[in-house]
């Protein structure tokens, strides 16, 4: 049924994407995601697609896996470069008709734009792919820290822990969803015909059991964290402690030359 | 007369599935109607998966479903209507209650089914009193009752469908020594008043040995072995290079034959057990 899900989805091949310190990863792939929309021009946007595709090897995830997630959203750029086409205006009239006119400078644009969201979507999958929900939240938390000099160092490590946790539970609840929906079914449940309210209706029979299996969920996790005398994130050590690399380094100088050659194509 | 029977049937998941599913190859075997067979196999020999395409949920790659003699894919379009000839009731049914009521939730199948509410009404009071549910909690809300009572709710539900074949995956899992009896009690009342073909999957030899006239051991997604009870509990050997037991009982017996008495080891169940003992004991003495 909801087979192809891949939200928060970490494919090991134990690259030396996957090695990097999350914490630095996630900051990288911010700003590259920031200057992919800074790209003033083809060259800025080629500079960065080679940098992204670069990326994509050394992750030795599958290409198809990224292809995967570019499915969902291709509506909205064929959306995007339509309206591209048709609302800029300039450069050489190649087509028109009725109210439409389709010029160069409106396909460039068109181009443009669908080019930095498909490489927008492909780098936040090298992030989701080759790191961990647990050490993307760590990250999140070690980058947020800073928060406690103003006293929200507690709220912190809840919104760090209650993300692990949902992330967590999102296969766990995929599946409970495909059996609720299989029990349903072996009942009768015709949730594939039918009209839209129909439809919706039918939907009640696995709607109320996944709630409350969720609430059933949380109480028993709540249980077993109190059993392990979980206090809140005063004094928690980790594990596995997060530190910088050789790669690391790597990385960071990588990122900050891309970043800067878009600089410099921006001012000059 | 067979009411429901597979040739080479087999089924792989997809591979981009993220969790992991026990794939089933090249499955055949028949039921008839008023017998019972239960199915054994270790976690992942795909005992859930086989059971997922008797009654259409899944459709095999490959192989055919019949029932009553009829390819069950005939006519995809009607294949939700095949589900209630052949009821299955998943492991843990409990979770899948979700009316105000209990009556209601028994009544949702049926309704499907579309059948008069004075006919749904005579069935849900029909198998309510078979499986033990009393009038009070069919008022209730099914979140209100205990595990044991929401497990008969979610039984009944699939019974008030009279399904021509019954197929129950670890119906006994979590239930105490009275709700087990209660649970197999009504379900060989049920067989006997319908004459319906019944599918067990359990861990449980005991159970299996008490309730099934054939068994079928899946290992790997095939059938390792598929006859009566006693040939296949024979066999101890190679069931326990599956990783599987005969009942506890028999291994009893065979200790006993191993330690030289002269006694029956093709025993499965505690009363005969009982029976050949004492028998043993009276000979000998």
């Amino acid at each position: 049924m909801i087979k192809n899900f891949t939200l928060g989805q970490y494919f090991n091949t134990a690259s030396v994407i996957h090695k990097l310190d999350s914490r630095f990863k996630l900051v990288e792939i911010i700003a590259l995601i920031v200057f992919i929309f800074l790209a003033p021009n083809f060259v800025g946007i080629g500079i960065l697609s080679a940098a992204v595709l670069l990326v994509i090897l050394l992750s030795k995830v599958p290409v198809t896996m990224y292809l995967r997630n570019l499915k969902p959203i291709i509506a909205i750029i064929i959306l995007t470069a339509l309206l591209n086409i048709f609302y800029v205006s300039g450069g050489t009239v190649l087509f028109s008709w009725w109210i439409f006119t389709v010029t160069s400078e409106g396909l460039l644009k068109a181009a443009f734009m669908a080019t930095r969201i498909v490489l927008m979507i492909l780098i936040s999958s090298v992030l989701t792919y080759t790191t961990t929900p647990t050490e993307l939240t760590d990250a999140i938390e070690s980058l947020l820290s800073p928060l406690r000099f103003i006293g929200l160092g507690e709220a912190v490590h809840t919104l760090a822990m209650m993300m692990t946790i949902a992330l967590r539970f999102i296969p766990t609840l995929t599946d409970e969803t495909d059996k609720i929906m299989s029990a349903q079914k072996a009942r009768g449940a015709d949730m594939e015909n039918g009209g839209i309210f129909k439809r919706l209706k039918a939907l009640m029979p696995i709607l109320i059991p996944l709630l409350f299996s969720s609430v059933r969920r949380a109480n028993e996790l709540a249980e077993a964290m109190d059993c392990r005398c979980y206090t809140g994130g005063k004094g928690r050590t980790r594990m596995k402690k997060l530190s910088p690399t050789f790669y690391d380094f790597i990385a960071i100088i990588f990122t900050v030359v891309i970043c800067a050659s878009i600089i410099f194509l921006r001012i000059f | 007369m067979s009411i429901l029977k597979t040739k080479n049937l087999s089924f792989t998941y997809p591979q981009i599935s993220s969790v992991h599913h026990a794939t089933i190859n090249d499955i055949s075997f028949s039921l008839d109607s008023g017998e019972t067979i239960g199915i054994i196999g270790h976690t992942g020999s795909g005992k859930s998966t086989l059971l997922q395409t008797l009654n259409g949920l899944i459709k095999p790659d490959s192989g055919m479903v019949f029932l009553n003699e009829k390819d069950l894919w005939e006519n995809p379009k009607e294949i939700y209507q095949k589900r209630f000839k052949v009821g299955l009731v998943f492991q843990y049914p409990e979770y899948q209650l979700f009316e105000e009521t209990a009556y209601k939730d028994i009544a949702y199948g049926p309704k499907n089914m579309g059948l008069s509410d004075e006919e749904i009404d005579l069935r849900i009071n029909e198998y309510s009193a078979l499986l033990g549910i009393t009038e009070d909690n069919l008022n209730k809300s099914p979140f209100e009752l205990s595990g044991g009572e929401k497990r008969r709710v979610a039984l009944a539900g699939i019974l008030a469908m009279e399904p021509d074949v019954l197929v129950l995956d670890e119906p006994t899992a979590g239930l105490d020594p009275i709700g087990r009896t209660m649970l197999f009690n009504a379900i060989k009342e049920y067989q006997i008043k319908t004459n319906a073909g019944v599918i067990i999957v359990s861990h449980s030899m005991e159970d299996l040995s008490k309730m099934c006239d054939k068994l079928l051991v899946l290992s790997g997604g095939e059938i390792k072995k598929f006859g009566s009870v006693k040939d296949v509990f024979l066999d101890s050997a190679e069931l326990n290079n599956l990783g599987l037991d005969v009942p506890m009982v028999t291994r009893v017996m065979l200790e006993l034959k191993a330690k030289g008495l002269d006694i029956r080891s093709d025993i499965f169940t505690v009363d005969e057990a009982a029976k050949e003992i004492l028998n043993f004991f009276s000979q000998s003495l």
